[in-house]
């Protein structure tokens, strides 16, 4: 299994960093108020030089959306149709004529590839295994090694949930760092957690604010305190990512790349939803574990909903009938937000977009994770009706 | 054992009293019925993960969680029991959208073939089919309905004038907005106006179609510095106990007091302001 060097621990604890830190980047946007925000230590992230492998990846700025109006038969993903939608989307995206060099761009024989699956909302709206069981045929037939590949998650026991068994999955491992023994306790017989194995110390994301959570409570942060750990699924178990959120709203913004992938890395975010969404959302995906070997993102848009999220509402999921693909998550999820907007407003819950919606895009690309501007980003369509 | 009794029935009762309403045995017979999840305030990241912040912002006490489930047939029940019926009512409006059915004659409830919505005293309470299925979907208006029953306690009762005055028109799309993040969700257009302030209650509503379509609300913030704000933003900086014009963002206000306001914009705002003293 691959490792990633730690950063050098060059760490202040000092409110002001992120601040700071801000102020020098292009992009940022906010108001007034962010100046009485927590600091963190996202210079940390900069320790380590970006390289060709950083986001945005080979295809800044390009997303593909393909469309089929038979993606989905009464509420169900259509498996046949999910395979065809998926291989016109890579081989859009690359401009190759092989589904299996598409995928070789980003992944080889060697890779221990990690599926970045959402199982959030449980089976109502989740990653669709059906669309996980495309990619990795497509990668088996690009030559990846089925023992070469994980699904995982924050959550073992949600993945499980939603559909991701070992029975539907066989011989692809399916790991959460948040983790159940076969009794469903979480702690071992000395009562320390399992998940305390699956977390890289080395790797942290620090923001000047804390939650302390009851015995209950922390078996699903992991830790209190002003540390958020990442996984060592991500810092050592897998050395390329495939990100696979699904269409969803938050408020009058989207959940979809950059959120699942800071939220679901890293232990401890229950003190950063209030303080730190956006910030969280744009700052975490800088750390190397995440820029650098997330390769593909692929949002499932089959389902999805426009309300209610990112819990699962029923009267809000709908058919979307698409896959948003890109190497680019800025500009993925930029192109999901503008379909989310666009229905929220068909279906009244907002008269227009929200100008603060795009506020943690334009702040992910002022760390250069990739395009925000609608107008700089190459939207390639395709209709399979 | 004589002693005893009494105590173990207190101890029972406690309990049940603590667990809130649940989906019990003879609500749905021939189901099976799971053991309730419970997750307290914090332990709600643990259920919904981000959607918990919106539930917390209200005030939130426990949720209940239960799998009801016969042959391939499956429901979800979630009660979520909040600090007050106005905090219920307030998720409830969010999540209403556009509700074509009442359920059960409850004041505000939604019936949909996918989710029975309600909020009645401090809970909001959502039932789940996960299939279409008519043995499904007739469970899950029956566990609902002796949930409606369960529960008793006050409902949320909107100020007057939306009950029975001026602003009764209204009334069925009211929401109630308690924080930024319900903002966020409902009424985004409204960023601008409330940005920055992180307390305060807004009640809502926009009816009448055409001409006739109109805006309106009460606004509460905590703090009179906060409502100068929002006056100064609306272009009523100098609003009074008198109806004034909203220069900047167009409409009528009036100040009702140092921290409340109410506003009124659109086709209907100048007859409404007539009769709203």
């Amino acid at each position: 299994m691959a490792s990633t060097p730690s950063p050098r621990r060059r760490f202040l604890k000092s409110a002001g960093l992120g601040t700071a830190a801000a102020m020098l980047l292009p992009h940022m946007r906010g108001t007034a108020d962010d100046t009485k925000k927590p600091g963190t230590n996202i210079e940390d992230a900069f320790d380590i030089p970006r390289s060709e492998a950083s986001m945005p990846g080979r295809y800044p700025g390009r997303v593909v959306d393909v469309f089929d109006p038979a993606s989905v038969a009464d509420g169900v993903p259509v498996a046949e149709r999910c395979g065809i939608m998926l291989a016109e989307a890579m081989r859009s995206l690359t401009g190759s004529a092989s589904v299996a060099e598409a995928w070789r761009q980003f992944v080889s024989p060697d890779d221990v590839v990690g599926l970045k699956v959402n199982p959030v909302g449980g089976a109502l709206l989740s990653t669709s295994p059906v669309l996980v069981e495309a990619i990795i045929t497509q990668l088996e037939d690009a030559g990846i090694p089925r023992a070469n590949i994980m699904i995982w998650d924050r959550r073992e026991f949600q993945l499980h949930e939603a559909g991701f068994t070992t029975e539907r999955f066989p011989g692809i491992a399916i790991r959460g760092t948040e983790c159940k023994d076969a009794q469903g306790s979480f702690r071992d017989e000395t009562g320390r957690l399992y998940s305390e194995d699956r977390i890289d110390r080395d790797w942290y994301y620090w923001a000047d604010c804390e939650e302390s959570y009851d015995e209950e409570t922390l078996p699903y942060m992991v830790n209190d305190g002003k540390y958020s750990y990442f996984s060592s699924i991500v810092t050592k178990d897998v050395t390329k990512i495939i990100n696979i959120p699904i269409l969803k709203n938050a408020g009058s913004t989207v959940t979809l790349c950059l959120k699942n992938l800071a939220y679901g890395a890293i232990t401890n975010t229950g003190r950063l939803h209030r303080p730190l969404w956006a910030d969280t959302c744009a700052q975490v995906p800088c750390f190397a574990p995440l820029r650098d070997k997330v390769v593909l993102n692929i949002v499932d848009g089959m389902m999805g909903c426009y309300h209610g999220g990112p819990g699962a509402n029923p009267q809000f999921i709908i058919p979307y009938h698409r896959l948003l693909v890109g190497s680019d998550p800025v500009a993925v999820d930029r192109i999901g937000l503008d379909i989310v907007e666009k229905k929220r407003v068909e279906m009244k819950m907002q008269e227009k977009p929200s100008p603060r919606a795009t506020g943690f895009l334009d702040m992910a690309a002022g760390y250069q994770l990739g395009v925000a501007d609608m107008e700089s980003i190459q939207r390639t369509s395709i209709d399979l009706s | 054992m004589k002693i005893f009794t009494p105590l173990l029935l207190l101890l029972v009762l406690h309990a049940s009293a603590s667990a809130g309403p649940l989906v019990i045995g003879s609500d749905l017979p021939g189901w099976k019925i799971s053991d309730p999840d419970f997750y307290s305030a914090k332990e709600l990241y643990g259920y919904i993960n981000g959607g918990a912040e919106l539930y917390l912002e209200y005030g939130f006490r426990q949720v209940s969680a239960q799998r009801c489930s016969r042959g391939d047939h499956e429901l979800q029940v979630d009660i979520y029991q909040m600090v007050s019926p106005e905090a219920a009512f307030g998720i409830w409006s969010i999540l209403r959208g556009d509700c074509p059915e009442q359920f059960g004659g409850a004041d505000w409830s939604c019936l949909r073939p996918e989710q029975i919505l309600f909020a009645r005293g401090p809970y909001l309470v959502s039932v789940v089919p996960y299939d279409r299925a008519k043995t499904t979907r007739d469970a899950a208006e029956k566990a609902a309905a002796a949930l409606l029953k369960r529960i008793g306690g006050r409902d949320f009762r909107p100020s007057e004038l939306f009950r029975s005055g001026p602003l009764s028109p209204g009334r069925n799309a009211l929401q109630f907005l308690h924080g930024p993040l319900a903002l966020q969700n409902a009424l985004p257009s409204w960023d601008d106006l409330l940005d920055g302030i992180q307390r305060f209650d807004l009640y809502h509503s926009a009816f009448g179609t055409g001409s006739r379509k109109t805006e309106a609300a009460i606004i509460e913030t905590k703090t009179k510095r906060d409502m100068d704000r929002i006056l100064g933003r609306l272009g009523a900086a100098d609003a009074g106990r008198e109806w004034s014009k909203a220069s900047k963002h167009g409409g009528l206000v009036k100040r009702k007091n140092a921290k409340t306001a109410w506003y009124l914009k659109g086709g209907q705002a100048e007859d409404l302001s007539r009769r709203m003293k």
